[in-house]
C-alpha cells in the first residue's frame, strides 16, 4: 500500500516512489507500521495471557497423555477437549457469522437450524467493536489524531463493515465463495459515490492502518512447521510449483505484456499464484502498491475463483482423474482457500483433506512471499538508480516496517506450535478462537476505508487494456498445467500409497 | 477522489436511495431466488450439511480443517516414512 505517513488524517497519498525520510526513534510511536507491530503483538499476548489464564491445572498431564493414545478418534477428542479449555475465554469475541437465505437478521440473531440453538451474535460484534475502537483510538491519539473526532467516525466505519459482513453472508454469496473484502469495497463505493464520503469519517479511514495491523496478526496463523504436514508431496505440490508460477508470472507481465505498474503485476502474480485475497493484501503492503490495483487483483481472482470452484471438480470428473490427485490439483490452482475446500468436498471426503491441506501449506507461503517481495521491492524496483549499490540503511529506511511484526509473529507461534509442550494447542486456539476473528474486522474495515476513498473511474483506469486479466488468465494457465504435472508425479509414481492410505487403507 | 460533495443535496441523496434500493432488490430478491435454484440449492445444501466456509480467506477460517490435520497426522503417526519417501 501507499506510504505510511505520520498520523495521516486525510486521504494518504498514492504514490510508491516518494523518498522516504531517515528513520528516527520518533517513528516507533508516529508511524503506522510500527504502532501495527504494536497492536498486533499487544492482541496476541492478550489472547495468550486469557488462554493460560484459563489452563486447567492439569493441562501438563492431560496434554501428555494424548501421545500415549493409540485410538485416533480418542485422542483427538481429547485433545480438542483440551484445546476448548483454552478457547473458552474467546467466546466474547467468537462471531461466528451465519449465512442467511432471505432474511438479513438471521445472520445476527436467530436459531441454528442444525443444533435447534438460539445465537446472537451482537454482543461478540460489539465486543470486537469495543476491542478495536480502545486499540486503534489509541494508536490515533498517540499519532495526534483527537480522539472525540476518531471514535464517531471509526464507529460509522465499523457500522458500514457490519453492513458489508451481512451482504457477504447471503447464502448464494457466501457458498461460492464472494468474500467480504468485495462487500466492503462495495459498500464504501456506494457511499463515495453518492452522498459522498462526510469528512468527519477521515479520521478513521485508514486503510494501511487496519491492513498492516491484520498483517501482524495474519503472522501468528502463518505456522512455518506445518508446510511439513504433507511431507515432501505438499512441499513440491506447494513450495515448489507456486514461487516458479510466481515467478514466471511476473516476468511475463514486465517482458511480455509490458505492463507499467510493477506493483499490479506483482499483487495480480502472487493473488494468482499464492493464496487469493490474503497473500493480495501481504503483497500489496508488502510492495506499497495502489488500493485500486489491490482492489482490482481481488475482483478478477475472486471473479476466477467462482468458475474454477464450480468447473474444476467437473472437469476432474469428466476426464477419470484419482480425486485426491485432482483434490491436490485444486488445493494448488484455486485461489481462495474456501473455494478449494469447497471444490475439494465436491470430489469425496479423502479429496477434501488434500485439498485443504494442500492449500494450507501454500497458505504458509504467504510469510515468505511478503517478506521477499518488500526486500524485492527496496532492494531492485526502489533503489536509487544513481548509486552503485543499495546501502542496507537504505533497505532499512524503505522496508515496511510492519512487515517485522509480521515476521516475528509467524516465528513466534511457529516457535510455540512445535516446540512448546502444549504449545500447539495454545497457538492454534488463540488464532484461531480469538485473532483471527479481530484480523477479519480490520480487514473489513480496511476495504471499506479502500471504498471510501477510491474513485471508481481510477479503479477502472487500472483495468483499461485488460492486461491485468490478460496476465490472470497466462499466469492461472501456467499454473494448472504445472501444478497437474506435480501432483501427478507426486502422487501417481513417486508416492501412490499416500492416496490408498488417505482413503482408509 | 469524486466531486459528488460539489453536486445538490437532492441529487446525492436521490443516487442513495438508488444505491440502496439497487442493493435491497439484488439481495432481497434475486440472490435468494437465485438460491432456490435447484443446482444452486444443491451446492448450498451440500457446502452447509458438511460445514464448509467457501468465503475462508485463510485456512485457519476453515470449520473443517481440524479433521484433515487429524487425518494427516495419524499418518504420519502409523507410518512415519511415508510421507518423506523412507
Amino acid at each position: 500500500m501507499s506510504q505510511s505517513e505520520p498520523a495521516p488524517s486525510s486521504l494518504p497519498a498514492e504514490s510508491v516512489q516518494t523518498p522516504l525520510p531517515p528513520t528516527q526513534w520518533s517513528d516507533l510511536w508516529k508511524l503506522e507500521d510500527w504502532w501495527a507491530i504494536w497492536l498486533g503483538g499487544a492482541l496476541l499476548a492478550l489472547g495468550c495471557f486469557l488462554a493460560l489464564q484459563n489452563r486447567p491445572a492439569d493441562f501438563a498431564d492431560r496434554y501428555a497423555q494424548l501421545a500415549s493414545q493409540t485410538d485416533s478418534t480418542k485422542r483427538e477428542a481429547e485433545r480438542k477437549a483440551l484445546g476448548d479449555t483454552l478457547s473458552k475465554p474467546f467466546k466474547r469475541w467468537e462471531a461466528k457469522l451465519k449465512s442467511w437465505q432471505s432474511n438479513p437478521r438471521e445472520t445476527l440473531v436467530g436459531t441454528d437450524s442444525k443444533t435447534g440453538a438460539p445465537y446472537n451474535f451482537v454482543p461478540p460484534i460489539t465486543m470486537i467493536f469495543l476491542t478495536l475502537l480502545v486499540a486503534f483510538g489509541f494508536a490515533a491519539w498517540v499519532m495526534g489524531e483527537r480522539y472525540i473526532y476518531f471514535a464517531p467516525a471509526f464507529a460509522v466505519v465499523f457500522l458500514l463493515s457490519v453492513v458489508a459482513q451481512i451482504l457477504a453472508s447471503q447464502e448464494v454469496i457466501k457458498n461460492y465463495g464472494l468474500e467480504y473484502p468485495l462487500w466492503g469495497l462495495l459498500i464504501g463505493l456506494c457511499v463515495t459515490h453518492t452522498i459522498g464520503t462526510p469528512r468527519f469519517l477521515f479520521p478513521a479511514v485508514r486503510t494501511e492502518f487496519y491492513i498492516k495491523t491484520g498483517l501482524v496478526l495474519l503472522g501468528a496463523e502463518v505456522l512455518l512447521n506445518q508446510l511439513l504436514e504433507l511431507g515432501l508431496p505438499g512441499i513440491c505440490i506447494s513450495w515448489i510449483v507456486t514461487p516458479i508460477v510466481l515467478i514466471g508470472t511476473y516476468w511475463f507481465g514486465q517482458r511480455i505484456l509490458k505492463i507499467e505498474s510493477r506493483t499490479l503485476n506483482m499483487v495480480v502474480a502472487a493473488d494468482m499464484s499464492v493464496c487469493g485475497v490474503s497473500a493480495a493484501i501481504a503483497t500489496a503492503a508488502a510492495c506499497r502498491a495502489k488500493k485500486e490495483e489491490l482492489s482490482l487483483a481481488i475482483g478478477i481472482s475472486l471473479t476466477f475463483t467462482v468458475v474454477m470452484m464450480v468447473l474444476m471438480p467437473e472437469f476432474i470428473r469428466a476426464v477419470g482423474l484419482d480425486p485426491v490427485v485432482g483434490a491436490a490439483w485444486i488445493g494448488g490452482t484455486i485461489d481462495a482457500t474456501g473455494a478449494v475446500a469447497a471444490a475439494g468436498k465436491t470430489l469425496g471426503e479423502s479429496a477434501l483433506k488434500m485439498a485443504t491441506t494442500v492449500k494450507m501449506i501454500q497458505n504458509i507461503l504467504i510469510g515468505v512471499i511478503a517478506f521477499g517481495v518488500s526486500v524485492y521491492w527496496v532492494t531492485f524496483v526502489e533503489r536509487d538508480r544513481t548509486a552503485p549499490r543499495v546501502s542496507p540503511w537504505e533497505i532499512w529506511y524503505r522496508l515496511p516496517k510492519f512487515i517485522l511484526g509480521f515476521l516475528a509473529a509467524s516465528l513466534a507461534f511457529s516457535w510455540l506450535h512445535s516446540s512448546v509442550l502444549g504449545g500447539d494447542l495454545l497457538a492454534e486456539n488463540v488464532t484461531r478462537g480469538f485473532t483471527r476473528y479481530l484480523r477479519e474486522w480490520m480487514f473489513c474495515l480496511a476495504f471499506v476505508s479502500i471504498g471510501l476513498e477510491t474513485n471508481f473511474i481510477e479503479l477502472m483506469k487500472s483495468l483499461k487494456g485488460g492486461k491485468a486479466v490478460t496476465l490472470y488468465v497466462v499466469g492461472q494457465t501456467f499454473s494448472l498445467i504445472l501444478s497437474l504435472a506435480m501432483c501427478w508425479l507426486m502422487l501417481k509414481i513417486v508416492f501412490p500409497d499416500v492416496i490408498q492410505k488417505l482413503n482408509g487403507g | 477522489m469524486p466531486t459528488v460533495q460539489h453536486q445538490p443535496l437532492s441529487a446525492r441523496l436521490a443516487k442513495m436511495a438508488f444505491a440502496l434500493t439497487s442493493l435491497a432488490l439484488i439481495w432481497l430478491v434475486l440472490l435468494p431466488a437465485l438460491g432456490d435454484y435447484p443446482q444452486i440449492r444443491r451446492h448450498i445444501d451440500t457446502m452447509q450439511a458438511a460445514d464448509i466456509n467457501p468465503s475462508a480467506m485463510y485456512y485457519s477460517e476453515l470449520p473443517n480443517l481440524p479433521a484433515s490435520e487429524a487425518e494427516f497426522r495419524r499418518i504420519h503417526r502409523d507410518d512415519p516414512g511415508l510421507l518423506w519417501g523412507r
